[in-house]
């Protein structure tokens, strides 16, 4: 979700960059995706670029304010001690 | 994000405040990752390219500066065709798709096609110059609009990149007479070429 949320909103990510980012495997990520996006956190979009297929991953709103939502926990409690 | 959410979120987060602090430097760290990819994306090729081409034409315009109006012209050319290709393969190829992307490419192309159309109707007012005046002019206006581009994008490295190349035409231009070109080659191709290889090396 870091990596998608530094995107401006409604930014795509390739799926491929995202797991090379992150060093996983395709069926890890596409896993995690796959819960993401049964939240509603992300929308997974199947497309053509050059007549090759690509996946595009998209933080939505409900991800990025729930990743924002995290974030701010995370500095409460570090704030907190 | 309000106070009252990130205190009922933090209820359900089960963490202490060391891993919390680690958590937060992991997502701030991808997060600049991503940020430096997508710039690195679009605009290392180019920085490449501009940066072979000027190192190229002004070595080239020390050793035949009788023909440096022609080099110029061609290493212009050169660059401008060379530019749209790098940018064609570049929407195929890249990772990241911004929903506001077109709009920006279009306005950044009208920036620089009105750039060049101004540096022309400048140079037509100021004449006559010699070679190394009409460059230097160049050179100084492109490095405007890259800190221009660089303050307008927070793009920080290009503010700073065209503050720098600025100051090295001024000092090739005012002490290093003869050997301008080859000062420019050096210090404005090279560090172009080398920073957006840099760029493209580390910024992953």
């Amino acid at each position: 979700m870091s990596a998608l949320t530094a995107l401006d909103p409604g930014g795509q990510m390739d799926f491929v960059y995202l797991r090379d980012q992150l060093k996983v495997t395709d069926g890890n990520l596409g896993a995690h995706l796959s819960k993401l996006e049964e939240a509603g956190y992300v929308k997974i979009e199947k497309t053509f670029v050059a007549r090759k297929p690509r996946t595009f991953i998209i933080a939505t709103g409900k991800g990025r304010d729930a990743f924002a939502n995290h974030i701010s926990a995370l500095r409460q409690i570090i704030k907190d001690g | 994000m309000d106070k009252t959410n990130g205190e009922n979120l933090k209820e359900s987060i089960q963490e202490s405040p060391e891993s919390a602090k680690d958590s937060l430097a992991a997502i701030e760290n991808t997060m600049l990752r991503t940020r430096k990819a997508v710039a690195a994306s679009y605009s290392s090729p180019l920085m490449i390219l501009w940066g072979l081409l000027l190192a190229i034409a002004y070595t080239a315009a020390h050793f035949y500066l009788k023909y440096a109006a022609v080099i110029f012209w061609t290493m212009a050319g050169v660059g401008t065709a060379g530019s749209y290709l790098v940018w064609w393969r570049l929407l195929r190829k890249i990772p990241f798709k911004e929903p506001t992307e077109e709009k920006i490419n279009l306005r950044l192309g009208a920036l620089w096609w009105s750039l060049f159309l101004y540096i022309f109707i400048w140079l037509s007012l100021l004449a006559p110059f010699n070679g190394k005046q009409m460059n230097a002019f160049i050179i100084t206006a492109i490095m405007f609009a890259y800190v221009v581009m660089g303050l307008w994008f927070t793009a920080y490295f290009m503010v700073w990149l065209g503050l720098f190349i600025t100051a090295v035409t001024l000092t090739g231009f005012y002490f290093l007479g003869h050997y301008y070109c080859l000062w420019m080659a050096l210090m404005c191709g090279g560090v172009i070429f080398c920073t957006g290889l840099y760029i493209k090396l580390r910024w992953k």
